[in-house]
């Protein structure tokens, strides 16, 4: 019965507050006051399958490519064949499909690539040594990857990078050192403020070690990271969970990386991160679950106009999972206004069964 | 409260008040309305359905000018497009030619950004009004979420002959004119039309505009948001005063937003708005200067037997419209549309339900949103027919006082036909397999009503905005991205 609610660096605060975005209008809202939230994904819920089985990437995305560099092979995730790229970054423990559900929202709005790597240690990528997860090297692999991938084009294109709480940190290093050789139209950090993870890195040792070590299926998995809130959304845990996992014998499961090993490393990701984002030249958004999370420097500079917010309502720390179509339609529009990426033909609202809900 | 009645009264405690459709109140002077046969007459817009439409063309509202020669849209992307009747003169069938062509496009709103609260402003256009023609231009009113605009449609037809100016335009005069002055030659050009922005009502709205409505005085105007009613002149744009304003001090005890605000037709006082419960009130604006307390309330007590889970949100009224003549109120609700005698805040007078198969099915209509949509509702010229729209492309005329006290209804399907081809008029089922309603020997298209099943409406395809001739039986009807041209003959 103990319904832990997971959150990386903040414990969740009520996000019952009047919703900031145009995303839902006022009557709406005053509507559906004394009705049961909707599920994160209607079009699913309301079908009768309530399993909880592992979902494939090939459901999400286009291309699975291992690139060897080195001696490491990192696995990218690739969507897409026109238009500017987006360069997703995930968490601590995530991988690279935890952007599954996101990206396929995305790709419906705005035309555009979409290029999500399983950084060191995570997901499908193996290399020499998984424990070096400091900022020096990850930004380096993070570099890496990018030149494999997009050698030919000499840097002449679009990218906006994006990343989700580590991979926040990490994106805001690699612009801020500018190591990508491409044209960076957009910095997007997801729910990770310098201050509020600083005051909470003391809490995350005692976190990680209150989740379970082993699982003995991946249905059992996905149904603890829905239990415990890791995600709200029963499709994107059925795709990201089994990434954040890895076998030991056949009815055996255990997380892929010890993050805990990684302590020695988790205030390099975090110092002087605020001062950083706001250091770098392009456009930015900070994408947050809660309104509480900023910091002193960000609350000021955010008053100056330095950069752009959002806040998106009832939304867990993983907010690419918990409601990947909003978050797709803010970035979408962040890409559209700041004039990098188009829309696309054809954004038809949703209907029952099987379509996607607008 | 007086209020003018051009028909004979019927003994008001007698009169029958009808909850459904087999038993209008008597008027027993009324002649019964002929149910009309709608016949195709134009659309516009890319009608190629394997073409994805893009999301700025969908049209988002539809107004015939008071004379009926106009017919303005607005669009999701900021733009009106003004369509004019047939001006050649040409006959069709013994009447005057229904075809409406493009007279002016221009971008009314664009996108905007609130700096403040980091909040996109749509520019899709919500509203427009026509004032009505004092002069040889045209005004109209559109409005987006925040801003109001007044535009200006004129047309020239003449210009200038090149060789009749005096001076020439470019060069700086110097020296005195000398020479002998002659009066310019006016000469007949290609018409252009015109449209120019002549007053912007702006910073008045905190909350997403929802409606605008000219008074009948033809001066002042009214914009309604989620939360308050602003009164305008049209002259003066930098001030407006609030005559509604409903937002409770701690915004956490909000239950009820306004969803519509119209002007009474003829009397300038008066003014109705409905919320999102289901209630209409009429307020007179001599009474006070702030009208928060209604001087009527237009509220039917719920049905206990039909209450649900969602019973809150399909009583909010998403439509509401004067009759031509002054004395009646339409209301559109999400299953239903009602008519209000102004004299009866009790219950409507009429009430006709428009897709009551979708009754079962809210639930999933509210997962995916579809619950939310605003459908419009309105008159006939004689305010003997109402209008509204549904899903699948389907729209639903009703006869008021149809053979025998009866109203008749009939539901349309809004499809590209042939010019002047009847339209079909189909039937929803709750049944899950098609019926056939096949007449021996006939071909399904010639008329025979084939039932769609409800599973297979298409909840993409909807008629939210419609309107309808001021005279004529010539309707309006924006499906998505196209715009359907209807009439009788």
């Amino acid at each position: 019965m103990s319904e832990m609610e997971e959150e990386d660096f903040v414990p969740p605060l009520p996000t019952q507050h009047e919703p900031t975005t145009s995303a839902k209008p006022l009557l709406q809202s005053v509507l559906s006051r004394n009705l049961p939230p909707k599920h994160g994904n209607p079009g699913k819920s309301t079908m009768a399958t309530n399993t909880l089985t592992p979902l494939l990437w090939n459901q999400f995305f286009d291309e699975k490519r291992e690139l060897h560099i080195g001696e490491d092979v990192f696995t990218v995730y690739l969507k897409g064949s026109r238009g500017p790229i987006f360069y997703l970054l995930h968490g601590g423990g995530y991988s690279g499909l935890t952007w599954a559900c996101f990206a396929k929202s995305l790709c419906d709005q705005i035309e555009c690539r979409i290029v999500a790597p399983d950084l060191r240690g995570h997901g499908a990528s193996h290399s020499e040594d998984e424990e070096d997860l400091s900022v020096s090297r990850q930004v380096r692999d993070i570099a890496d990857i990018f030149d494999k991938l997009f050698e030919k084009d000499q840097g002449d294109v679009s990218v906006c990078v994006i990343g989700h709480s580590m991979g926040g940190a990490l994106a805001v290093h690699v612009v801020h050192e500018k190591v990508l050789k491409a044209n960076v139209v957009g910095l997007i950090v997801i729910d990770v403020v310098e201050g509020t993870a600083m005051e909470s890195l003391s809490g995350m040792v005692h976190f990680l070690n209150s989740r379970p070590p082993t699982f003995s299926s991946y249905e059992n998995a996905i149904k603890f990271c829905l239990k415990s809130a890791m995600t709200r959304n029963s499709t994107a845990a059925r795709i990201s969970m089994p990434s954040q996992l890895r076998e030991i014998t056949e009815n055996q499961l255990t997380w892929r990386i010890d993050l805990a090993k990684t302590e020695p490393h988790w205030r390099g990701w975090f110092e002087g991160l605020s001062s950083k984002f706001l250091d770098c030249s392009p456009p930015k958004l900070l994408a947050l679950a809660g309104v509480d999370r900023f910091d002193r420097d960000l609350t000021i500079a955010q008053m100056q106009g330095k950069f752009q917010t959002c806040l998106l309502p009832k939304v867990g720390h993983c907010v690419q999972e918990d409601s990947p179509e909003n978050l797709a339609d803010e970035i979408a529009r962040f890409a559209v206004r700041f004039r990098f990426a188009t829309s696309k033909v054809g954004m038809v609202p949703s209907v029952f069964p099987e379509r996607r809900p607008f | 409260m007086e209020v003018d009645e051009p028909t004979a009264t019927s003994s008001a405690s007698n009169a029958l008040v009808a909850m459904d459709t087999s038993e209008g109140p008597i008027e027993p002077d009324e002649v019964y309305a002929e149910q009309i046969e709608w016949r195709f007459s134009q659309v516009k817009g890319n009608i190629d359905v394997e073409d994805g439409h893009t999301e700025a063309d969908i049209i988002s509202c539809v107004e015939f000018s008071h004379d009926g020669e106009y017919l303005a849209t607005g669009d999701k992307g900021g733009r009106v497009v003004i369509f004019q009747r047939d001006q050649s003169g040409k006959y069709i069938k013994g009447a005057r030619s229904r075809e409406y062509n493009v007279y002016s496009t221009f971008q009314s709103h664009e996108p905007e950004f609130d700096y403040l609260k980091s909040l996109e402003i749509e520019e899709k256009i919500n509203q427009i009004r026509w004032l009505k023609k004092k002069n040889a231009a045209n005004f109209i009113l559109s409005t987006n979420d925040k801003t109001v605009k007044l535009w200006k449609i004129s047309e020239r037809e003449r210009r200038m002959a090149d060789d009749s100016w005096n001076l020439p335009r470019t060069n700086r005069i110097n020296s005195a004119f000398r020479g002998r002055l002659q009066i310019p030659n006016i000469v007949p050009m290609e018409l252009i039309v015109e449209a120019s922005p002549r007053r912007v009502y702006g910073n008045a709205h905190t909350y997403h505009v929802n409606s605008i409505s000219v008074n009948s005085d033809q001066e002042t105007f009214l914009s309604a948001d989620d939360l308050r009613v602003n009164l305008w002149h049209l002259e003066i744009t930098n001030e407006s005063f609030n005559i509604v304003d409903i937002k409770p001090t701690n915004m956490e005890e909000l239950t009820e937003v306004i969803t519509a605000a119209e002007f009474h037709p003829q009397q300038c006082n008066w003014f109705v708005y409905s919320s999102s419960k289901g209630s209409i009130r009429l307020c007179d604006m001599r009474d006070r200067a702030l009208c928060d307390a209604h001087a009527k309330i237009y509220e039917e007590p719920e049905d206990p037997q039909t209450r649900s889970f969602f019973s809150e949100i399909i009583a909010s009224v998403s439509d509401i419209k004067f009759s031509h003549s002054g004395r009646y109120l339409l209301t559109r609700d999400y299953l239903t549309v009602k008519v209000w005698d102004l004299n009866m805040e009790s219950q409507p007078v009429e009430t006709y339900p428009v897709h009551d198969y979708l009754r079962t099915k809210l639930c999933a209509l509210y997962e995916n949103d579809s619950i939310f949509d605003k459908f419009e509702c309105g008159w006939s010229g004689d305010d003997k027919h109402i209008l509204t729209g549904s899903y699948h492309n389907l729209f639903r005329t009703y006869s008021r006082h149809a053979r025998g006290n009866v109203a008749e209804a009939k539901t349309w399907e809004a499809r590209p036909q042939e010019p002047h081809a009847p339209l079909r008029t189909r039937k929803v089922g709750s049944g899950g397999k098609r019926k056939r309603n096949t007449v021996p020997g006939n071909a399904i298209d010639n008329g025979g009503e084939e039932e769609i099943p409800a599973e297979a409406l298409d909840f993409n395809r909807k008629i939210l905005h419609t309107a309808w001739h001021p005279s004529d039986n010539i309707i309006a009807l924006a499906a998505t991205n196209n715009l359907y041209v209807f009439s009788d003959i």
